[in-house]
């Protein structure tokens, strides 16, 4: 087994000034695997996104994705190496229209790639297909969260970093997000996903890390993270 | 000239200047566009654009093609070099200190200019004929009438590249959440430099149009002035209410120039569009076309 991994976190620390919100991590991405990262607010998941997407430098450690180390590269080059970020929030273009937020998340690639890509992310939502002369801000919460992912799947990433993407949604909305990220892996992309809703994260990923002020304290496969009596009683309400 | 006809008049010759105030303005625009970055400056890079051509013209003895050919060259490389050595060193900082710059590279361009084309004329003649065309009374200037046609071809241009092109797709996506743009995998700074680039380019062909129209040299630089009132009537990002604010302020003028500056004894004429600036910030501050910033939490 020496096929090096997709994503490889080695003893990651960052701070915002004295503030030490990661602290030691170390993490694996295989290819084309879910990995989910649970954890209460303030643990350190979004900041780990973060660092991997470059919007924040680690004070130490290595972020290698395919073998390269990416700490150090400004955002859009790490962007242009297929790692995308779609962030907490969402981050819509809201006064463009759906089809230019899409166009726009293919912006690094040719335009007949991007063409192609384009059937491809409609087929997987087929809603934005419909909606697609509509400006962003005019959709609904769950419709922005899948443009927000469509959008990153605009890139054909090979490593896509959902933040909190049911942060909001109605439960059937949950839902419905959850039945489309196992579908992304189909197209060759791994997924890194943080969530709040730690059950709906540990039933579709392959393996998950627990965070916990900045370290991980739990990992492995998901389905036995899901059954371990700590994880049940921290994160999933079960007495 | 009968009343009705003068009025005409007025209004026609208004509307040609304002095209070329569009010009201008534009350049501020697209700065502003693509980084939320005010230039004060834009008289002086008008200014000093008219003064490249005019020595392209009058110092080399080029002809009109090769004299705008040399000030676009010389006013990108300005504006590229003012990108990479000055604004990029201060991006990280607050964008307060970009917007003083700029007013600092004006001073000093328009010092320089004084010194560096001192005794090359600075007037750029028409090649059009001067006698103006009567059409039903109304007597249209040639030259404002080609200049206009020109500056109008130069807004759909960049109203194309804005909203047909992937470079223009990408300066939208940078205006409105820089993070979202390097994201996807646009590098900002690149795109600062094309935006500047532009403005370069705007500034050779309004320098040029208003030059030939409104009279060259330093007074050219006023056409900074006019940016102002038209931005704030427009709404600071919009090309299209750049363009109807400066058509607004182009007849304003002409209209307070023929009817009021006689009876005041002139000089109204050039304090109107302030005027109309006050009264718009009073009552839409974010201008006729712009739009309140809304978020949907």
């Amino acid at each position: 087994m020496n096929v090096p991994a997709l994503l490889e976190i080695e003893d990651l620390h960052v701070s915002y000034g004295r503030i030490r919100a990661v602290q030691g991590v170390s993490l694996t991405v295989p290819d084309a695997a879910i990995v989910a990262l649970i954890g209460a607010n303030g643990a350190g998941k979004s900041t780990l996104l973060r660092t991997i997407s470059g919007i924040v430098r680690p004070r130490r450690g290595t972020v290698r994705f395919l073998g390269e180390d990416l700490v150090g590269l400004p955002v859009h080059q790490i962007a242009r190496r297929h790692v995308i970020h779609v962030p907490e929030g969402r981050g819509m273009l809201a006064r463009m229209t759906v089809l230019e937020n899409l166009r726009l998340g293919g912006f690094a690639r040719s335009g007949h790639a991007r063409a192609l890509e384009l059937d491809r992310v409609f087929a997987l939502f087929p809603v934005l297909s419909q909606r697609r002369g509509q400006l962003a801000g005019s959709l609904s919460g769950g419709e922005q969260q899948m443009l927000a992912i469509a959008r990153g799947m605009m890139a054909r990433p090979r490593l896509l970093m959902l933040d909190e993407p049911s942060l909001g949604l109605a439960p059937l909305l949950v839902r419905e997000i959850f039945r489309i990220i196992p579908r992304l892996t189909a197209e060759g992309t791994a997924v890194l996903l943080v969530e709040q809703n730690a059950r709906m994260a540990l039933q579709c990923a392959a393996h998950a890390y627990v965070l916990q002020t900045g370290r991980v304290v739990l990992s492995g496969p998901a389905a036995d993270l899901l059954a371990t009596p700590e994880v049940q009683r921290a994160y999933l309400g079960a007495g | 000239m009968p009343d009705l006809a003068f009025l005409a008049f007025l209004v026609v010759d208004g509307a040609l200047a304002g095209a070329i105030y569009a010009l201008a303005a534009l350049a501020f625009v697209v700065v502003y566009k693509a980084s939320r970055m005010i230039n004060f400056a834009v008289g002086e890079w008008v200014m000093l654009a008219s003064r490249m051509v005019a020595s392209g013209l009058h110092g080399f003895g080029f002809g009109l093609g090769g004299a705008l050919g040399l000030a676009c060259v010389g006013m990108v490389a300005l504006a590229m070099a003012f990108n990479r050595v000055v604004l990029r060193r201060l991006f990280s900082q607050s964008l307060l200190s970009s917007i003083m710059v700029t007013i600092g590279l004006g001073i000093l361009l328009r010092g320089s200019a004084a010194i560096v084309f001192a005794g090359i004329p600075s007037r750029i003649t028409s090649p059009v004929p001067l006698e103006p065309l009567v059409i039903r009374g109304v007597p249209v200037s040639i030259d404002k009438l080609v200049a206009a046609m020109i500056a109008g071809a130069c807004i759909i241009g960049l109203g194309w590249f804005f909203h047909g092109s992937r470079t223009g797709l990408a300066l939208r996506a940078i205006a409105t959440d820089q993070q979202v743009a390097m994201a996807v995998g646009i590098d900002l700074h690149r795109h600062f430099a094309i935006a500047w680039a532009l403005v370069g380019v705007l500034s050779v062909v309004a320098a040029t149009l208003g030059s030939v129209v409104l009279g060259g040299g330093f007074g050219i630089g006023l056409l900074g002035l006019k940016v102002f009132p038209i931005v704030i009537i427009g709404g600071l990002d919009s090309l299209l209410g750049t363009i109807v604010g400066a058509l607004v302020i182009g007849i304003l003028e002409s209209l307070t120039a023929g009817y009021i500056d006689p009876l005041v004894g002139g000089g109204f004429s050039h304090v109107a569009s302030y005027v109309v600036l006050i009264a718009t910030l009073l009552v839409r501050p974010y201008g006729l076309f712009g739009r309140p910033d809304v978020e949907r939490v």
